[in-house]
């Protein structure tokens, strides 16, 4: 049984030991710390299935505090979720108030210890990332110890001992699986130092990452210790930037895979090109069978990850393309690519026009792995599941996404871009929804800025999406006033509209008359200095939000919203 | 615990107030993949300097910045303000940075904080976040959020922190 | 460098600890022995398996308990409580796909009282773990494992049950071997087995399959959601209590000869089922 109140008395010493402190006015003491809430009142609005909670008003809330002196330092992060917003957070329910995170850290010459909670990455993350994204309710903390080493300019060490955040009921619940890991890196530029001369840099890093879970399994024996390995090189020039990364996990049956016995491998791979006014990007990724969490028998694709598998996609930042159709990553098998182009068309010039254009085009494409499932009589005794071509896309593309943009400053007072987008969507297998058909969609977005006064400006967004699949068309509108430096508001309206006409084929094949929703919403917001409030009143449509590379799905709601965010 | 939580947050938020902050020692990578130790970014000659945070999917994020390449180069040559530009693009977007900034024509000294080290260090919520540092290394003013017109804001903030030397 | 060597001796464990290879997943003798032999009253197992006919990852957690069912065999009790989102019949009704609401009154406030987010989930004994009750599918084999060995204070059957039209009786006996304390509250439900209706399955193609066989459905409890009390305070060894249902009225639709009625005893502090029995209409 968790003692309830290690947690606050955690928090407590640190207070004490800060004010006692600070009081003794020591140079080099700092206490500092930020508080972030928001808070929603819901509706009932039975017309877009509107999500009520019985508490009727939920809220969530963090407060952070850091306490340095000199070489020490130690942090904890108060939480409350009485009861959290509705779909919040992505996996395993929140519930309660204490202390969600506590640390101390010192740093004895170049090595620097951390007991307590943590978060790192070991390269891109293919074998272990641990990190939050609060807003999302991304949090896969460890709670244990880390160790950080530079023996050498350019080397650096590094490892670590602990078990995952699962959830949080009034404090952190941890799931049942251990992990450690290791993992080195050097820099060439920086080791040899003044004994290379050329601006390029060559970086190589290793890591090792493994698991330990007990194994109760009456049906099958289960491997307790599962490691997985990952090699990585990075290659730069002024102009160039080479990245490759190579994972490799051994067995590892888990929910997620069906139990299956066979290895896990993921490929990295990415080059840029990059000079003044222009700028390209390729990449390519492969991944198969590569879901690594401390529990193998996690119960959502969000519980408990030790790695972290980025979507080769580009995020979007408008409303429609960012969260009706954002693609995420299948981290059992995809093959991917990626290319863009930024360029600017300098002012003075034909294309450029008085004040210069920007143009960014970007294209990306996701398939499945090519696969062959092992039948029954030729996987009786090790129990594979299935044989796969590495680095071979199959024939179903998941994902598809051509977009290009243009923006254009056209006075001193007028700026104006504008997008085509043309989406691909598997929404079978990207949102788990068997049965649907593939939706394909053209969207384009109109973007503009006016400054009325050097202080004063609006800026507004219209935006237009058309599908034959799904929920059919829908455009929105969008207009900010801003008046700097404290205040803006804004007004959007999104129009789910369907079809042209007065029938709408809904999942391709079945005639329904469309059901013509608006989702009006309105907001007000006042800044100043580290300080932000903003209040939103209106209703939220169903949608799916990303940040980074994990997606969780918002319910429809309706009601107020209020956000308060502060640092100090 | 409700009245501790709000105890506790209250007497820190006193404590806070009254001292000056600095930029604490986090490891962020530069764009050629170098480690580099954020106290190193107080170093301008006794300049000021602004720490924004932003990332390529935040759009009010870019705004901001190619609000302020405008005006970079006027800010420069009269109070020799640096801006250092901290991307908090993660794994999936860390890869467009370069070309993007590139792209954009931008003159900023760029790093990348893929983990959101340092965005924890300085107690970030959101981005656009803006910091500016004076000649001394203190963080004397910060600003959440971006709107047309703020940058004249920081910049008045510049001068004073430039002539407060 | 002194200071090298825990990081040293940390790699050492790491790579020492890092992989256990398996070559032969499935271990000998795993059919039928289920639990073993155990001195005094063996405990049986409850299983909820928490579903619905819109949930496309439920087929396979069925499939996995049946796998369980025959390792273990009567002393595992399989029952499946419809219930949330993915068990709501689909509208328009009347289509006649998806239509019928297998949803109870009981099974929507355990889904609600246990916090239930994902589908599919279950619940074995209602045993936390990790501060859940609600286990995904791939826990449920180990949960199941860990109790198998168990053995339990109370012995409970049915001793009888008389079928009329449309109309079930029932009596129930509940012993209590060695004494108890706690508050402890029975249960009885009446489930249906082979009931044949849509289900929407990922691994079938095409995903909706009309003629799914539901196992053990939750169609009623013959008392209260959260059951009668049956020990208060403490109880001593020896006590039988007698419960009798009279006549408790069943839907027509219902296939008597598919139906079976489940009785659990659980422990009103803590959740978990301390002794269940099961015993069809027709064995």
């Amino acid at each position: 049984m968790r003692n309830r109140w290690a947690g606050p008395r955690v928090a407590l010493a640190i207070a004490a030991t800060a004010t006692g402190l600070l009081t003794h006015a020591q140079q080099g003491t700092q206490v500092h710390g930020n508080f972030s809430t928001d808070a929603q009142y819901y509706n009932t609005d039975s017309a877009i299935g509107a999500v009520v909670p019985p508490q009727r008003f939920a809220a969530n809330a963090w407060a952070n505090l850091i306490v340095t002196h000199g070489n020490f330092e130690a942090g904890a992060r108060l939480e409350s979720y009485n009861p959290p917003l509705a779909g919040y957070p992505a996996g395993q329910a929140y519930r309660g108030s204490g202390v969600g995170y506590r640390y101390a850290k010192f740093t004895v010459s170049d090595l620097e210890i951390t007991v307590g909670n943590f978060f790192e990455q070991f390269g891109q993350g293919l074998v272990f990332r641990s990190y939050e994204e609060r807003y999302l309710g991304v949090d896969n903390a460890m709670d244990g110890f880390r160790l950080r080493y530079k023996p050498h300019r350019g080397v650096y060490l590094k490892g670590f001992v602990g078990q995952q955040r699962l959830a949080f009921i009034n404090g952190p619940t941890l799931g049942p699986g251990i992990v450690r890991g290791i993992d080195a890196e050097v820099s060439l530029a920086e080791v040899l130092d003044s004994a290379w001369t050329s601006a390029n840099n060559l970086i190589i890093g290793g890591s090792f990452v493994s698991k330990y879970q007990e194994d109760r399994d009456p049906m099958l024996v289960l491997p307790e210790n599962v490691g997985a390995g990952a090699v990585r090189l990075n290659f730069t020039t002024p102009k160039w930037n080479v990245y490759t990364e190579y994972a490799h996990k051994i067995n590892d049956p888990n929910g997620k895979n069906g139990f299956v016995y066979k290895d896990g491998q993921a490929l990295m791979l990415n080059a840029t090109y990059s000079t003044r006014g222009f700028g390209a990007s390729v990449g390519a990724h492969s991944f198969d069978n590569m879901f690594f969490q401390s529990d193998r028998a996690a119960a959502t694709p969000f519980d408990l990850n030790i790695n972290f598998l980025p979507p080769l996609a580009r995020q979007h930042t408008y409303n429609l393309p960012a969260t009706l159709y954002p693609y995420a990553t299948q981290p059992n098998g995809e093959v991917s690519a990626q290319g863009e182009l930024f360029h600017t068309f300098r002012k003075g010039t034909k294309l450029g026009g008085k004040y210069g254009t920007k143009v960014a085009v970007n294209y990306s494409v996701a398939y499945g792995i090519d696969t062959v499932r092992l039948g029954a009589a030729d996987d009786t005794t090790r129990r594979l599941g299935y044989r796969s071509r590495f680095f071979t896309p199959s024939d179903r593309m998941y994902f598809q996404d051509m977009n290009i943009e243009v923006r254009k400053k056209l006075s001193a007072d007028w700026e104006l871009a504008l997008t085509y987008l043309n989406v691909t969507y598997d929404i079978d297998i990207i949102q788990g929804k068997p049965g649907k058909p593939k939706v394909y969609a053209d969207i384009v977005v109109l973007e503009g800025l006016h400054k009325f006064t050097d202080r004063n400006s609006v800026r507004f967004e219209v935006q237009h999406l058309s599908t034959r699949q799904d929920q059919g068309n829908w455009a929105t509108a969008l207009a900010e006033f801003t008046f700097s430096p404290h205040w803006f508001v804004a007004a959007m309206d999104q129009y789910n509209y369907m079809t042209f006409g007065d029938t709408f084929l809904q999942d391709g094949k079945t005639e329904v008359k469309p059901e013509r929703l608006h989702y009006p919403i309105g907001s007000v917001g006042y800044i100043k200095g580290g300080n932000r409030f903003q209040v939103n009143y209106g209703r939220q449509r169903a949608g799916i939000f990303c940040v980074g590379g994990v997606c969780r799905q918002v319910p429809a709601a309706n009601g107020l919203t209020v956000s308060i965010t502060s640092t100090f | 615990m409700k009245t501790l939580f709000s105890m506790l947050f209250g007497a820190l938020l006193t404590l806070g107030a009254s001292a000056q902050g600095r930029v604490p020692s986090v490891i962020v990578q530069s764009l050629d993949g170098r480690k580099v130790d954020t106290k190193t970014f107080a170093e301008n000659n006794g300049k000021p300097v602004i720490i924004n945070f932003w990332a390529t999917w935040c759009a009010p994020c870019k705004r901001e910045l190619a609000a302020i390449a405008d005006k970079y180069a006027d800010w420069q040559a009269k109070t020799g303000v640096k801006l250092i530009a901290v991307s908090i693009d993660d794994a999936r977007s860390m890869a467009r940075v370069a070309p993007y900034v590139n792209g954009q024509d931008w003159d900023y000294e760029v790093y990348l904080d893929p983990n959101g080290d340092l965005k924890r260090a300085l107690n970030v919520n959101n981005i656009p976040h803006t910091f500016l540092l004076n000649g001394k290394g203190e963080i004397v003013y910060q600003h959440n959020n971006y709107e047309p017109g703020d940058e004249n804001e920081l910049y008045q903030k510049v001068l004073q922190a430039a002539g407060a030397k | 460098m002194a200071s090298i060597r825990p990081l040293l001796l940390l790699t050492t464990v790491v790579m020492l600890a890092g992989c256990d290879i398996v070559n032969d997943p499935i271990p000998p003798g795993t059919t039928g022995n289920g639990g073993g032999q155990v001195d005094g009253i063996q405990r049986r197992i409850l299983l909820e398996d928490l579903t619905g006919h819109r949930c496309n990852n439920c087929p396979r957690a069925a499939r996995l308990a049946a796998d369980l069912k025959n390792l273990y065999g009567d002393q595992l009790i399989l029952v499946g409580v419809h219930t949330g989102g993915f068990a709501a019949p689909l509208p328009p009704l009347g289509d006649g796909f998806y239509d019928t609401d297998f949803r109870t009154p009981a099974g929507t406030a355990y889904s609600n009282a246990f916090q239930v987010m994902f589908y599919p989930a279950g619940m074995v004994n209602r045993r936390s773990y990790s501060g859940s009750p609600v286990l995904a599918e791939n826990s449920w084999g180990s949960a199941v494992a860990d109790m198998a060995g168990d053995t339990s204070p109370f012995e409970l059957w049915f001793e009888s049950i008389t079928t009329g039209a449309n109309t079930v009786s029932t009596v129930i006996k509940l012993r209590i071997a060695e004494a108890v304390e706690g508050d402890h509250n029975l249960v009885v439900y009446l489930t249906e087995d082979h009931v044949i209706d849509w289900q929407l399955d990922s691994d079938a193609t095409p995903p909706d399959v009309p003629d799914y066989e539901h196992r053990h459905v939750l169609r009623a409890n013959l008392n209260d959601t959260w059951g009668v009390p049956v020990v208060t305070g403490s109880a001593a060894a020896g006590d039988t209590i007698t419960l009798s249902y009279d006549n408790f009225s069943m839907n027509p639709a219902w296939v008597q000869d598919n139906c079976a009625l489940v009785a659990y005893v659980y422990n009103v502090a803590t959740d978990e089922v301390m002794q269940a029995a099961e015993r069809k209409f027709v064995p």
